[in-house]
């Protein structure tokens, strides 16, 4: 796999608190790589110091296979959190003095271009103040859609967007993941992940639990029925040959068993006389809990 | 870079405030003293040329200075390939273009233009003072920070400086940051006053550097 990012092994402490705990992944090139994490994971930790705002105490970042560098700035776009710009401009003076800062030549038309792929051609005009949190977030990566970029950094891009500017901001990344550019998108929702991550590192307490496509960690997923007699579904499941256990809630029985089985699965319990209300394969967040579980096992056995 | 400054200023309520104050500036001192008695003069401590532009170098420089500060922008521009003390120039150079523009304003209105060495001094002091609040600015953090600290040293320097004994008094005050008061008349002190500049100078870049992280 080629990378666009590459960190190895990245520590960070804040006083007593250990941040970042020795952290390696890669980011692939041309695609959108999600980096998930509850609040606190250490997800902009990460992002500050890939985009050299912040010192590691140990460890790595690598660009296109070579060392961090001031250089990388010149390729690579970042938006942190809150968008912040002048208040009283337009949103295309404000993309301008960005493009400006980066030495973008015809920054003035190159601005307005960059507005038009983000959808607020219309709003160029209108001062940013006025702008909506949508509008806001839509403008901070507009700013980073400047010629010749190669990799973009979104350190929670849809935090406080509604359903449809949600949408609107993920349907831009995949376009723009489509022209070759590399995008690392944090988040700490789930549901993002599941939909558009096409490769996935998973963060908790600062440890990497999970990295690798997204496709690869979803055949991991278990089937989940919840069942009104559980005890009695398990044994069912189990005398058919299948690996059943029961789950976090009361009525929850989970099955060690590809997405093919699912018919197959509940078969059994249909012919075993069990109602059975729900029937699917584990959502992501249930996933992601049981590989936070896993974490938590391993740190408990290595302490 | 300068170009960005001064769209900044654009439509910009409390830039073109600050603009307009400092404009204004030597018009109010000029008609408070015409309207005053006659038993009365109204006058600044420096020359009706430079009142203006060294208004504008304290309240627009600083301002523009600790803008990003203040909206929080720098996040985004340390993470673009503009660096910190071409940032810092910049704005320095925005706040001398209309510095440039009020003294021709505020010559157009008196009627005279300073020549030679009295223009000469007067720009030292101007790009002195604008010195002082780029490393002040970077230092202090904020707009408000800078006028207090600017307010409380002009106040008192010159009574600090009245307490040390007459003979190093003369040299001590051609190295202190004076904010707009340094005497460049007084050439005995030269090149002390070029090495405290010099030293004001490198504090300044050290402190922008440092503000990108």
């Amino acid at each position: 796999m080629d990378s666009a990012i590459e960190v190895r092994g990245l520590r960070k402490r804040y006083g007593e608190r250990e941040v970042l705990r020795g952290i390696s992944f890669r980011v692939p090139r041309g695609a959108i790589s999600l980096y998930l994490g509850p609040n606190g994971a250490g997800k902009t930790t990460t992002f500050r110091m890939l985009a050299g705002l912040e010192r590691p105490d140990g460890g790595e970042v690598r660009f296109w296979d070579r060392p961090w560098s001031p250089e990388v700035r010149v390729t690579t776009g970042v938006t942190l959190e809150e968008p912040r710009f002048y208040p009283w401009l337009t949103g295309a003076e404000n993309v301008e003095i960005v493009f400006r800062y980066r030495g973008v030549p015809a920054a003035r038309r190159r601005a307005l271009e960059a507005l038009e792929r983000v959808g607020l051609a219309d709003a160029a005009r209108r001062r940013f103040g006025k702008y909506s949190l949508g509008m806001r977030q839509r403008l901070y990566m507009a700013a980073q859609l400047f010629p010749g970029v190669r990799a973009v950094l979104l350190d929670e891009p849809t935090n406080g967007l509604d359903v449809e500017g949600r949408e609107q901001v993920w349907r831009m990344l995949m376009d723009l993941a489509k022209q070759g550019v590399s995008l690392f998108v944090s988040t700490h929702q789930v549901l993002e992940a599941e939909r558009y991550a096409e490769y996935l590192v998973v963060l908790h307490e600062g440890r990497v639990a999970y990295q690798g496509r997204y496709r690869d960690l979803a055949m991991r997923r278990r089937i989940l029925v919840r069942a009104v007699r559980p005890e009695a579904a398990v044994a069912a499941l189990v005398r058919a040959g299948f690996r059943a256990s029961r789950g976090r809630r009361e009525e929850e029985v989970y099955v060690e068993a590809p997405a093919e089985q699912l018919a197959r699965v509940l078969e059994v319990l249909k012919a075993g006389g069990l109602h059975v209300f729900d029937g699917r394969l584990e959502d992501l967040e249930e996933l992601y809990w049981r590989i936070k579980d896993d974490v938590q096992r391993t740190d408990q056995v290595e302490a | 870079m300068t170009y960005s400054e001064l769209i900044k200023l654009k439509r910009n309520p409390a830039g073109l405030a600050l603009v307009a104050l400092a404009f204004l500036f030597p018009l109010a001192v000029l008609l408070a003293d015409r309207m005053a008695g006659e038993n009365v003069r109204v006058s600044a401590t420096v020359q009706s040329w430079l009142q203006a532009p060294l208004v504008v170098v304290f309240l627009l420089g600083a301002y523009l200075l600790t803008l990003e500060g203040a909206l929080g922008t720098g996040k985004w521009i340390w993470t673009t390939p503009a660096r910190p003390e071409r940032l810092a120039l910049a704005k320095v150079a925005a706040t001398l273009l209309v510095a440039v523009a009020s003294f021709l304003f505020a010559a157009g209105i008196f009627g005279s233009l300073p020549e030679g060495r009295t223009l000469l001094y007067g720009a030292l002091a101007a790009l002195s003072s604008l010195l002082t609040v780029t490393w002040l600015s970077a230092l202090a953090g904020s707009f408000a920070g800078v006028l207090v600290a600017s307010a409380v040293w002009s106040q008192a320097a010159p009574f600090l400086h009245g307490l040390l004994p007459e003979g190093v008094q003369g040299a001590v005050w051609s190295v202190l940051p004076a904010l707009g008061l340094t005497h460049f008349e007084d050439t005995a002190h030269t090149a002390l006053r070029l090495g405290a500049h010099a030293f004001y100078l490198l504090l300044a870049w050290a402190l922008w550097v440092r503000r990108a992280r």
